[in-house]
């Protein structure tokens, strides 16, 4: 057992009474060590039952020793002190019940006989607490959760250390040196993910993992059925083999135990069925588990620097991080030695990297962000029901007064406000929990494609504790502010002041409201700042005319891409076809569309053979392609005809290009070295002597509206090498909006893909939101945030400053007696509520300015101390103070002295 | 009765015995349907002795083998009495229930 379980069940243990504790806690520990071995003995799952078993014990025999009505526990062995004779009655039939099961039962009957109350409190704190649980349970299932491997702490990820930043994959060589040459690992694996056609007849695609020999050993698993790869499966020309997948073996083989030997056809290529995996197996570094695994059988060309490959290593048994460090750090100098031309002044080392760093990265941020802002909402729901609980504590004071003078304890009054917190965090939890249970489906919907992990998010004991946290948490906290007035001992004030309406009370909770107005502020701040992140990229302009413009695969013909002619005649029916139609005003194919990836290349210029950049955005496009995408040509001349294969090379490039190489010259006539980097060039065959340029275009926002556009180099499609010739898309400008373009490019295409894959006719408006989803998706979940907490604030404000109203009556109605004008009052009233606000406001502009910096990776053109915003939000936050005490503030001005004066 | 009194009764009735050794014991007299966690069973017994049902053994007293450091527990004559007055009641509660099984099924 682990020592974290042992240390839960000690602090369990503090839920028993302390004598009880002190006499048998070292032997409920043993048991419960004993316990839980042997639950491990038959399963992890066994055990961990086990554990929640004895953990909800040991709570539950807590709550119901403390509340057992009993004599004191004796301490001393052999403790029957009765006499035989005469058994004891039983104590449940004892008349007086001891202090916290009485002070629960009393508040239980306060909260039933208030029923609009503790609505009231439920629903605020259920809000709040419910919201934080969804929260915590996506931060549960993509960060904090373990991965699902089999002794998860020895596996790491090794990838190339940036300084700042990690890159997750290796070139092949170097992850066959490694594997070769470190010792501090038991097995090292790499692998990548692809979907395949696993039934030709009904076009079913299979998720495919393509691993290399030793991967079921990193992430520790066995085939239940069969065996795993070995060494010989991942050599190239070995018979084709395959594990798969348990629920594949149960759906399509029906769980026949004789599937071994029988063969599985992948896009095609009969594999012969070796092994079966466990169904337990689940990799969360790829979107989808593997439904067949087939051995990658890498090839480790050390010019191949095109392809990269993840690392994932299982560490040997307790191996040190030191000895690993410097493990890594020896074959790290061993590479440079063995390969000096491979490395070169950029050559970074291998550093072990966990999966969050790697996978979960970004969204951490995001959920870490939300996480904090539920945390705040919390806090004002918390200080919200505070309020409600000091109201009606006042509004009871008269009673409270009462029952103090017939003996009971500041302490026993005190109590009793917190049981009642407690109750009221109890019912909120279970409420909670509930909604909980749809904002994480909301949650999980909302999020923009690719959450990790997402799979993994939901209820579980770990949750259901943190919802239990926070509700025990919020219930004492709601109740512990409450109670200040009772534990500072105002009875004779409150008995002196049942029959005038006093303002005891009012100065704890004038702090309540600010402290709302300075947390909805930072709130505020927080959403504001990210609608605004929204609202400037959507300002940006990407380069190309969206409007009108449509964008799609081409589709495969359903009898293949051979028996249609090849890729590039069906590219050219489909065009006429396209161009044909009268509400397509252009249409082009290309190599891929703006904010969709393509490839980028390594580019020399000619002249001056230092001068080469890794990374130029690459894009082989068909004629009328500029003017489908409403891109302009600034100099020179665009492709024509003449232009195809055979004829010397040429190229567009984008002013980015042109700006970095050729500043104040001219780029026409200059020659550029596609696919040529530090001399050399990555694929043989993409030396074609150079390339001329012919004209240049305006910029186009290709990788994401957030990135400034990147050098491009655009070539004509006849001309683009094989080596990266892949089927295109098609972009389609309509004619007009409305015109029906896109309803008429789907049918076009639907005649091309027959019985096959119809691909997505998409707007590139769509796109455009699409690539903007994650950033609506910040600002409009915050958005919602900031919105519970402020109306949240509206509400504590106006019962603030309708309590203080309510309470001054007979003063408001002596100073309009008196001659107090309409003014004199609403200031008066308004001041209750506005002042603490304000002060609020001003605490929390400053908390925000000293926050918002957490935020900044989430921002795009807004600073995180935005003015704008900040201003924004504190007139919102006035206005909406303003509001909520005007209500009360017209109660107020119209007080008639007779009524209010009159005795009561 | 609560069912834990019962099953630590009952287990008491053959021996005396200590913690670990009734939570055993129950789990077989029980089929494995009643687990006593060591929250509860420490608890109840605590509760037996405090009624005065069973009785915690002196150091002298208790049995010196292998589990000297465990405290020892013995049955009471009251605790039989319990014991003795709750299976009465449900075998009476049996009886009926076989008596209108058996009415049913004619």
């Amino acid at each position: 057992m682990s020592p974290l379980v042992r240390r839960l069940y000690r602090w369990a243990l503090v839920a028993l009474p302390e004598p009880i504790r002190t006499k048998h806690g070292d032997a409920m520990a043993a048991l419960f060590a004993r316990d839980v071995a042997r639950a491990r003995e038959r399963s992890r799952i066994a055990a961990a039952l086990a554990i929640a078993a004895g953990l909800w014990d040991a709570l539950r025999r807590g709550a119901y020793e403390r509340l057992r009505p009993s004599a004191p526990h004796s301490a001393s062995p052999g403790s029957t002190r009765r006499d035989p004779a005469h058994p004891s009655t039983p104590a449940s039939r004892e008349p007086f019940m001891s202090g916290l099961l009485y002070d629960v039962r009393f508040a239980l009957r306060g909260l039933v006989r208030s029923p609009r109350f503790t609505l009231l409190a439920v629903v605020t704190l259920a809000l709040g607490i419910g919201a934080n649980v969804a929260l915590f349970s996506v931060v549960h299932g993509v960060v904090l959760r373990p991965l699902p491997f089999d002794e998860p702490e020895r596996v790491t990820h090794v990838a190339l250390d940036y300084g700042a930043g990690r890159q997750v994959t290796v070139p092949a060589y170097r992850f066959e040196f490694w594997s070769e040459r470190s010792r501090v690992f038991e097995s090292m694996a790499t692998w990548r993910h692809t979907s395949m056609v696993g039934d030709e007849e009904t076009g079913e695609r299979l998720a495919v993992l393509r691993v290399s020999h030793e991967f079921l050993s990193v992430v520790g698993r066995e085939p239940v059925l069969g065996r795993d790869f070995t060494a010989a499966d991942d050599v190239s020309g070995s018979s084709e083999v395959a594990l798969i997948g348990h629920d594949l073996w149960r759906t399509r083989f029906g769980g026949d135990r004789g599937v071994l030997g029988r063969s599985i056809e992948l896009e095609g290529t009969p594999r012969t069925i070796v092994g079966v995996l466990p169904a337990e197996f689940d990799f969360p570094q790829e979107p989808e588990t593997g439904d067949v695994l087939v051995p990658l059988r890498l090839v480790a060309d050390p010019f191949d620097e095109g392809e990269n490959w993840p690392i994932l290593a299982r560490l040997a048994p307790d191996v040190e991080r030191s000895t690993v460090r410097a493990d890594l750090e020896r074959v790290h100098a061993e590479f440079a030695a063995a390969h000096p031309e491979l490395v070169d002044d950029d050559n970074r080392p291998l550093v072990m990297a966990s999966y969050q760093e790697l996978y979960v990265g970004s969204v951490v941020d995001v959920l870490w962000v939300l996480m904090a802002a539920t945390g705040l909402v919390l806090v004002i729901a918390c200080a919200n029901v505070a309020a409600l609980v000091l109201a009606r504590g006042s509004s009871r004071a008269g009673e409270m007064a009462v029952r103090a003078a017939l003996g009971a304890g500041r302490g026993r009054i005190a109590r009793h406000i917190v049981a009642e917190g407690l109750l009221l965090g109890g019912a909120a939890c279970l409420v909670g929990l509930a909604l909980a249970g749809v904002g994480v489906d909301l949650l999980l919907g909302l999020y923009p494609g690719k959450l990790p992990r997402a799979a993994t998010v939901g209820m579980n004991p770990g949750v259901v504790l943190y919802a239990v946290m926070a509700a025990l948490l919020t219930g004492t906290g709601c109740g512990l502010i409450a109670a200040v007035p009772a534990l500072r001992g105002r009875v004779a004030g409150a008995l002196r002041e049942s029959g005038r309406g006093g303002t005891g009370r009012g100065g704890l909770r004038r702090l309540v409201l600010a402290v709302e107005a300075a947390v909805s502020v930072v709130l505020l701040v927080g959403a504001g700042l990210l609608v605004a992140t929204l609202v400037e990229i959507r300002r940006v302009d990407p380069g190309f005319e969206v409007e009108g413009l449509l964008a799609a695969e081409l589709p495969m013909p359903s009898g293949g891409w051979e028996s249609a002619g090849g890729v590039g005649r069906v590219e050219e029916l489909v065009l006429e076809e396209l161009r044909a139609l009268p509400a397509v005003a252009a249409a082009a194919a290309a190599s891929t569309y703006p904010l969709r990836r393509g490839w980028n290349i390594p580019v020399t210029i000619q002249s001056r053979p230092d001068q080469y950049e890794g990374a130029v955005e690459w894009r082989s496009v068909s004629s009328e392609y500029l003017e489908t995408l409403g891109v302009s040509l600034v100099r020179g001349r665009t492709f024509t005809p003449a232009d195809t294969e055979g004829t010397p090379p040429v190229a567009l490039v984008n002013e980015a290009f042109v700006e970095r190489y050729f500043p104040g010259e001219s780029a026409i006539g200059q020659r550029i070295e596609i696919g040529r980097y530090d001399g050399r060039y990555f694929r043989p065959e993409l030396d074609v002597g150079g390339t001329e340029i012919i004209g240049v275009i305006s910029d186009v926002r290709e990788v994401d509206l957030t990135v400034d556009p990147r050098r491009t180099v655009v070539v004509p499609a006849a001309q683009a090498p094989a080596a990266l010739r892949a089927p295109p898309v098609l972009v389609v400008r309509s004619r007009g909006a409305g015109s029906g373009a896109a309803a008429a490019v789907r049918t076009v295409l639907a005649d091309v893909a027959g019985a096959g894959p119809m691909p997505e006719v998409r707007t590139m408006t769509e796109v455009i939101g699409d690539s903007v989803a994650e950033e609506r998706f910040n600002a409009l979940l915050m958005a919602i945030l900031a919105g519970v907490a402020l109306l949240l604030t509206a509400f504590g404000i106006y019962g603030v400053v309708s309590y203080g109203v309510r309470q001054r009556r007979r003063e408001i109605g002596i100073r309009v007696a008196l001659g107090a004008g309409r003014g004199t009052v609403a200031r008066l009233v308004m001041g209750q509520g506005m002042v603490p606000v304000l002060l609020g406001l001003a605490v929390g502009v400053v908390g925000a300015l000293g926050l918002t910096r957490f935020l900044e990776g989430l921002l795009w053109g807004v600073e995180p101390t935005d003015p704008v915003t900040i201003v924004a939000v504190a007139l919102q936050l006035a206005a909406v103070a303003a509001l909520a005490s005007w209500l009360p503030v017209r109660e107020a001005t119209r007080i008639d002295p007779n009524h209010s004066l009159r005795p009561e | 009765m609560k069912k834990p009194w019962f099953f630590i009764l009952l287990s008491l009735a053959s021996r005396d015995r200590y913690g670990s050794d009734i939570q055993e014991d129950v789990r077989t007299l029980s089929d494995g349907d009643v687990r006593l966690w060591p929250a509860t069973l420490y608890g109840s017994l605590e509760e037996l002795v405090e009624r005065g049902w069973i009785r915690e053994l002196d150091g002298a007293e208790a049995p010196a083998d292998g589990a000297s450091r465990s405290r020892w527990y013995a049955i009471q004559p009251e605790g039989r009495e319990a014991l003795r007055s709750e299976v009465e009641r449900s075998d009476a509660v049996n009886r009926v229930a076989r008596r209108r099984l058996g009415r049913e099924r004619a």
